[in-house]
């Protein structure tokens, strides 16, 4: 939340500056003086000539699996592997002055689920962007980092439920919490055709601590669709 | 095909759910709670000793609850608190149930008194049956201490009136006490086999469930971890704010965190707009080029 703040209002600082700046004649004097004496970088001429900084948008279809072989599935001491959590995201594939590098930052959300009669219902916002390598035409490793945003809605109540000499009431939450992560993240993209690919997300939560760190993964299937 | 695959992603449910022990969403005021073994109880019946006890609570601990990253909780086996006179004989009341306290207080022998608030979770063994309901329940727990709407203390009693927690593996004694441990932070219980916090022992107990992720992520969620650099959360979280029987602060809704998005997405297509990269260039002219506002030598 507070990164966030920080980049808001540095954001807010940028576009009131530009925005004072260029309604001043002194400012668009300087912006027009500068022009001319500044040679324009070939890659820079490119991007204004095709309008294309921006090379296509990205569509992604998925299944999220939370903390890998950590959480407990049955009563036997079954772990799980592979979760069926419905994932849909967009994104921006944008190239970088090497050809090989691109700038891909997205968003990506697990369906709502609800628990408990609807009492609970969790969502999960990934906030995102990697480096991604195209190793070869087929393949693009990525490396990126994210914010996870896991929020959960409680709509109270109560209910009974064993207690192992009767049952008990206990209460279900009445609240909106959220927990943020920030996630070192690794990816690796096998292209079918110039469209759709399939992606194979990880996410690493809790780098520097040893006892909680866990792995989350996402597999998508990814379209690109070229501006 | 595909209506129903859309209706299929959107009908994803969980058929069980987390609860509370409370109506108020009690938690641990501090993030970092210790877990400490009385230093004068004893384990007669069920034969266990108490450094054999408190040995069992690191693994609960680190096996169980410190594990989750979603969650700003970190609980610390301390080792022996003061021993408590009333610990194994004691009556443990909720500090609501007043029928309780009185029967406690009324009690002739100074042994079965009324078992006093604690700071932080204590453990000990407890013969007094009418803490339990019955041979078959393994322990109890009673947050027994709160600050506002925040849970300052709770104890934990292994029922010694029967040998029934004695009889158990290690490995199910050390998911009995980390079960007991999810009640003094406020969970209750779930109805889900593979959450620790379902009523009963399970064939075998080797994580936490997705229950109990979820519940301790509500009660004790992050707030921006850097990565586990800063544990807590930069903020803190929730549960490190005070109310003091005020309502508690609440998360910003979702749609104010797609207003956020949308701001973000609005402030990168002004800063990739040609007219924007000008003005930036302008700037960093004025800035830099000029000795305007900063002097590079």
């Amino acid at each position: 939340m507070f990164r966030f703040l920080i980049f808001l209002l540095f954001c807010s600082f940028c576009s009131g500056v530009i925005a004072q700046d260029l309604s001043t004649p002194r400012g668009v004097r300087k912006a027009q003086a500068l022009r001319p004496q500044r040679p324009v970088p070939e890659k820079q001429a490119t991007v204004s000539q095709n309008d294309k900084t921006i090379e296509s948008w990205i569509l992604n279809f998925g299944t999220h699996t939370e903390f890998y072989d950590s959480v407990q599935t049955d009563d036997s001491g079954g772990k799980r592997k592979i979760d069926f959590a419905p994932t849909i995201g967009a994104g921006m594939h944008i190239p970088l002055s090497n050809n090989n590098l691109n700038f891909l930052p997205e968003l990506n959300w697990v369906l709502p689920r609800s628990a408990g009669s609807s009492k609970i219902i969790k969502n999960l916002l990934m906030f995102r962007a990697d480096l991604g390598y195209d190793l070869v035409d087929w393949m693009r490793l990525r490396l990126g980092t994210s914010l996870m945003w896991l929020n959960q809605h409680g709509r109270g109540g109560k209910t009974q439920v064993n207690n192992g000499s009767g049952t008990s009431t206990f209460f279900y939450p009445d609240e909106n919490r959220s927990s943020i992560n920030n996630t070192l993240d690794v990816g690796v993209e096998g292209r079918f055709n110039d469209e759709w690919s399939l992606r194979l997300q990880s996410y690493i939560y809790s780098v520097f601590i040893k006892e909680k760190r866990q792995v989350s993964y996402t597999l998508f299937v990814t379209y690109y669709w070229d501006r | 095909m595909m209506k129903y695959f859309i209706l299929g992603l959107l009908m994803t449910s969980f058929a069980h759910a987390w609860t509370l022990n409370n109506n108020f969403g009690a938690s641990f005021k501090d993030n970092n709670v210790k877990v400490f073994v009385d230093a004068g109880t004893t384990c007669a019946t069920n034969s266990i000793t108490v450094s054999e006890l408190e040995g069992m609570i690191g693994p609960a601990v680190e096996k169980f609850w410190n594990e989750v990253p979603t969650s700003s909780l970190k609980l610390d086996a301390a080792g022996y608190s003061e021993a408590i006179f009333t610990m194994n004989h004691g009556r443990l009341c909720s500090p609501t149930d007043d029928a309780c306290i009185t029967a406690g207080n009324a009690e002739p022998d100074p042994t079965k008194k009324l078992i006093p608030a604690v700071t932080d979770i204590v453990i000990g063994c407890n013969d007094h049956p009418s803490n339990f309901g019955g041979a078959g329940v393994l322990a109890v727990t009673v947050p027994n201490k709160f600050s506002g709407k925040k849970i300052a203390g709770a104890v934990i009693l292994i029922n010694d009136t029967a040998a029934t927690f004695g009889n158990l593996s290690r490995s199910d004694q050390i998911a009995v006490l980390a079960h007991e441990i999810g009640h003094a932070i406020g969970l209750g219980h779930s109805e889900d086999k593979a959450a620790l916090m379902y009523y009963r022992t399970v064939n075998l107990r080797s994580n936490l469930g997705q229950d109990d992720i979820d519940g301790v992520s509500y009660l004790y969620p992050v707030v921006g971890d850097l990565f586990g650099l800063v544990e807590g959360g930069l903020l803190g979280g929730c549960a490190t704010i005070t109310f003091d029987g005020k309502n508690p602060p609440k998360d910003p809704p979702f749609a104010q965190m797609i207003i956020t998005l949308g701001f973000l997405v609005f402030c990168f297509e002004l800063l990739r707009s040609s007219k924007a990269r000008s003005a930036l260039r302008a700037l960093r002219f004025i800035l830099f080029k000029k000795n305007f506002l900063f002097r590079v030598k």
